[in-house]
């Protein structure tokens, strides 16, 4: 008993040092004198960036879902040969460092690219242009949805769609009427989780699509940026970005919870 | 023949870990009886000043310099955030000058100079013949302008206008598709190809650069002299291998190697 005590006093202790060292950034960030900042934020290049952000996220969120919800749901769904080679790929955007990332697709769609040398004669440059951060993060996040939501499809009752079908509903019935609705939420999940993932994209972004303010520069690039004029300036983006992405998780918890109240 | 493999891969990863734990130790062991000194360098200075401390170090093998490469801007940031340096490398006299007036640099002086260069990838697509060509609908890469190698590029730019005519400065600062945070970047960017034409500093035209780019000089009456300023931080490693280092960089020999990588003397 004695012993278990002890044993629990180290758990807990070891966990504290855990939470100690990922909270104090959050701390600091906040006992920064950033009152001044938040004026530099209305600063024009910032707002360009905001705009150059949610219009680049929305439209990655877009792709990823249509590409990523059909992905998933085959996957769940259906065994055919190689299947691991695909998951192993759907997933290689995971591992990889987004620098490489960025990397490798100015090495694919670059004007002297694998894929780019073939578009390019027609006009289609991606490289320095919009198309190029979404491109960059419909990449890097596009796994991170395709996981959440194969899991949902996994976990959805296979009888209950069996049964819809014996009753004469035809495959896209079952998936509007019972596939989608019991998936919901791990799908919501993957969205929100799909979009942080794009909205705080960087390496890949900053190497394939360059960096000019209010076409490219999205806040992640901002901040890289405005290091070089005023700390005070990056601090005040990193408070809008930390507040973002805190909101984020507290929607995911209430996901989850409300889940659980569900059931 | 799925354990065969599994034994196989145990068999690599195991050998791997040995090299690199030994790898480890042994470079410890060299470290704890060397000193240390920091070096914070402007990133055009990046191939120049490798050679240089791989010469120093050739002759005072009890010391180990460490290299900071990063456009001067974000040196000076990392200075003022209080990041240990003991030699600071800048770009432009305005850096050098901020940071001794909020008191971080005991002594400097002027070492090098170096000037600009338009270059262009070797392909040309944009067919970039001058730098009045410019002017054209090309993708151009500039450094940022906080970076001293952007702020040439703009008061050269300026500076052309006077003499292609009215529009051009305009014209040409439309063209730019990207500002990077520092000017190895830029070079890059031309180097792969992406980017038609960019302004880079004449030191950053190195032997490899060279095979995959075309140089266009910009008439001296409207380039700019960028000024390499060396100093010696206050709050610095205490040893007397830094003043060593300082000293070094404005030798003959050191001053030999920056005038193989493009840059001319102070003198």
């Amino acid at each position: 008993m004695k012993d278990s005590g002890l044993f629990k006093m180290i758990l807990a202790s070891i966990c504290g040092i855990c939470v100690l060292f990922l909270i104090s950034p959050i701390i600091a960030l906040f006992t920064f004198p950033w009152a001044k900042s938040i004026d530099l934020i209305l600063d024009s290049f910032v707002l360009q960036a905001v705009i150059v952000s949610l219009k680049s996220t929305f439209i990655s969120l877009l792709i990823i879902m249509i590409l990523g919800m059909p992905t998933a749901y085959y996957m769940a769904r259906y065994s055919f040969k190689g299947k691991k080679i695909v998951e192993t790929i759907l997933q290689i955007p995971l591992v990889l460092p987004p620098a490489v990332a960025g990397l490798l697709l100015l090495v694919t769609f670059g004007r002297n690219g694998l894929i780019g040398k073939y578009i390019s004669p027609f006009g289609i440059q991606l490289p320095f242009t919009f198309v190029a951060v979404v491109i960059a993060q419909v990449f890097i996040a596009v796994p991170i949805f395709i996981r959440a939501a194969r899991d949902g499809f996994e976990k959805v009752d296979r009888e209950l769609e069996n049964s819809a079908a014996v009753m004469g509903a035809s495959h896209l019935q079952v998936l509007y009427h019972i596939t989608l609705p019991l998936s919901k939420n791990a799908l919501i999940t993957g969205a929100i989780l799909s979009w942080a993932r794009a909205l705080a994209e960087f390496g890949a972004t900053i190497l394939f699509a360059g960096n000019l303010a209010g076409k490219t520069q999205t806040l992640p690039l901002a901040i890289y940026t405005a290091m070089e004029k005023d700390v005070n300036l990056s601090m005040g983006i990193a408070v809008c970005l930390v507040v973002v992405s805190i909101a984020v998780l507290v929607i995911l918890k209430y996901i989850t919870w409300y889940q659980e109240v569900e059931k | 023949m799925k354990v065969r493999l599994m034994k196989t891969i145990s068999i690599i990863m195991t050998l791997l870990l040995i090299m690199v734990s030994g790898g480890c130790k042994s470079s410890q062991q060299a470290k704890a009886s060397k000193q240390e000194i920091n070096v914070f360098a402007a990133s055009s200075l990046t191939e120049s000043i490798e050679e240089v401390i791989a010469l120093f170090e050739g002759e005072n093998p009890k010391v180990k310099v460490k290299l900071n490469v990063d456009s001067t801007s974000r040196l000076r940031l990392q200075i003022e955030q209080g990041i240990q340096g003991d030699i600071f490398l800048s770009a432009n006299k305005k850096h050098y000058d901020a940071l001794k007036q909020e008191g971080y640099i005991l002594k400097g002086q002027a070492i090098l100079q170096n000037s600009m260069v338009v270059i262009v990838p070797k392909a040309n697509l944009a067919h970039i013949e001058t730098v009045e060509d410019l002017r054209n609908k090309c993708k151009l890469v500039l450094a940022l302008r906080e970076v001293p190698a952007g702020d040439y590029a703009r008061v050269i730019i300026h500076s052309l206008g006077s003499e292609f005519g009215s529009g051009f400065e305009e014209k040409v600062l439309n063209n730019i598709v990207s500002e990077e945070s520092n000017v190895k970047q830029v070079v890059n960017k031309v180097v792969i190809g992406e980017a038609d034409a960019a302004f880079v500093y004449s030191s950053d035209v190195t032997e490899s650069v060279k095979q995959n780019v075309k140089v266009l000089e910009i008439a001296p009456k409207h380039n700019v002299r960028a000024e390499y300023w060396t100093s010696k931080l206050s709050k610095g490693n205490e040893n007397e291998y830094v003043e060593k280092f300082y000293a070094f960089l404005i030798n003959k020999e050191a001053q030999r190697i920056f005038a193989k990588h493009g840059f001319n003397s102070i003198k």
